[in-house]
């Protein structure tokens, strides 16, 4: 899946990680967020032990999908649940050579939209 | 990792010295070996898991009175987490070998591995968010459209203002309660010990915008003027983010071969430390489109009960700072100043360079 302004969930991922979480900068625009790596996000320093990159990966992956469920009322596909979805999630956070578009596909992944009446 | 430039040269002059020495120059570049790596990964990574979560970056050391000496740092971090229901709970498994090697073993500046297999139980306290209607999430989804169609135009700023209406959490605590073992050595061996360990995480994040608790965010408030003076914040707004995060415990060091000690000491008795790290990341400001990271690492290690023998040869405590500036487009400055257990002496190093991933080609 391509990191485009099209897609409702790249629009979502980007959005959430900069206003609501703050990991990207207000000044980076849309189409050059997809290709920042997780140690070019705030919560990942590449100065610290890995005991504090886990933390912070689990506290930020913890955040964003309490987001996704309830602010855009996600819910999770059939082959994961909150557990796993947030596995998943801590999995591409902790390695720093993931994009934000990769995170992004992960989420389309794990996550279905919303089914509209 | 430094890149190194090689002026260009007609081949047809070079002498037989030159054309060593260019040898030389190429051998001992890291970059050479990086680029090696890279593609021995990509072709294998996705055959064999392992490589996935195994970093190897060669790169140059460079130590106080020494000439440059090429080496690598190594890294396999893997983790298996299960959360509890509406995540309030997480428990992770996780096993981390890292460690930096030098060719020739007296140029490393940083000469520690560390094995370590990682227990953790975690508390989320907070972070509490309403669930939105689907009327909400319509006028949410259509917001965000809105946002990024309309980016550098007038209207974004309101655009973003009225998103925030449809998005709040409140405040989070995070506590990990950690019980690890490691084993650690320098890359010789001739000095190793086995440490299990008790150890606690700390973090905040001040996710509710309309509470004041950014404002404890003290350490970032020089960071927030810079993003003001340069004009990548419009206010002066401490991040709800970029909290400090504390990890500290005790760890029940089994010295297992340790020249050091045994000069001082002549059994080699187990021993019980305290371990303390803080570490911070901020944005510090935006220049010509560039990112700038600011990034410090503080570690420090203490001997609890040390004897007067080990205190006097200097090997009761170890304390270890690291900070850099690091530029989205790879460019970096850094300086670091301490030793970490297993140093000898405290070294000062400051670097300046680029850095690049080779692991994301496709």
């Amino acid at each position: 899946m391509a990191w485009t302004k099209q897609s409702k969930t790249c629009r979502t991922v980007y959005l959430v990680l900069q206003e609501d979480l703050e990991q990207i900068s207000q000044t980076v625009e849309f189409e050059p967020a997809g290709a920042l790596t997780m140690d070019q996000l705030q919560f990942y320093s590449t100065a610290a032990s890995s005991g504090i990159v886990d933390a912070e990966a689990k506290i930020i992956a913890v955040s964003y999908d309490r987001i996704l469920v309830n602010s855009y009322r996600r819910s999770y596909k059939a082959t994961f649940d909150q557990q796993s979805a947030v596995a998943a999630l801590v999995e591409i956070l902790k390695d720093k050579e993931k994009t934000v578009e990769d995170l992004s596909d992960t989420t389309g992944q794990i996550y279905a939209e919303r089914r509209t009446a | 990792m430094a890149l190194q430039f090689a002026h260009a040269q007609d081949s047809t002059s070079l002498s037989a010295n030159d054309f060593r020495k260019k040898l030389k120059e190429v051998i001992n570049n890291p970059d050479l070996y990086n680029d090696a790596f890279a593609k021995l990964r990509s072709a294998l990574v996705n055959k064999n898991n392992f490589l996935n979560d195994f970093d190897l970056k060669f790169k140059t050391f460079q130590t106080e009175g020494l000439p440059p000496s090429l080496g690598f740092e190594y890294k396999y971090d893997n983790s298996w987490t299960k959360v509890s229901k509406e995540a309030k709970f997480a428990r992770t498994f996780s096993i981390d070998l890292n460690g930096n090697v030098a060719f020739k073993h007296e140029h490393n500046p940083n000469d520690f591995l560390e094995s370590k297999a990682n227990y953790s139980f975690d508390w989320f306290v907070g972070g509490h968010i309403d669930k939105n209607t689907n009327a909400d999430v319509d006028s949410l989804e259509l917001i965000d459209s809105l946002i990024i169609e309309n980016q550098g135009k007038p209207a974004e700023a309101v655009l973003r203002e009225k998103r925030r209406e449809y998005v709040s959490m409140s405040n989070m605590f995070y506590l990990g309660l950690n019980a690890k073992a490691s084993y650690e050595s320098n890359q010789t061996f001739t000095q190793q010990q086995f440490a299990p360990g008790l150890l606690v995480n700390l973090g905040f994040k001040a996710w509710d915008r309309h509470s004041d608790a950014r404002w404890l965010n003290i350490p970032d408030y020089p960071f927030a003027l810079l993003r003001l003076i340069t004009g990548s914040s419009k206010d002066f707004m401490p991040s709800r983010a970029s909290f400090p995060s504390v990890l500290l415990g005790i760890d029940h060091v089994i010295p297992t071969d340790d020249a050091l000690r045994k000069a001082v000491l002549t059994d080699m008795k187990a021993f019980e430390r305290f371990r303390f790290e803080a570490a911070f990341k901020t944005e510090a400001a935006v220049l010509d489109k560039q990112v700038i990271w600011f990034s410090a690492n503080y570690r420090w290690f203490r001997e609890l009960g040390a004897s007067k023998a080990i205190r006097e040869a200097d090997l009761a405590g170890y304390s270890y700072f690291t900070c850099n500036l690091a530029s989205s487009n790879g460019f970096f400055v850094s300086y670091t100043h301490g030793r970490l257990p297993f140093d000898v002496k405290a070294n000062s190093t400051y670097g300046l360079g680029f850095v690049y991933n080779l692991g994301t080609w496709k």
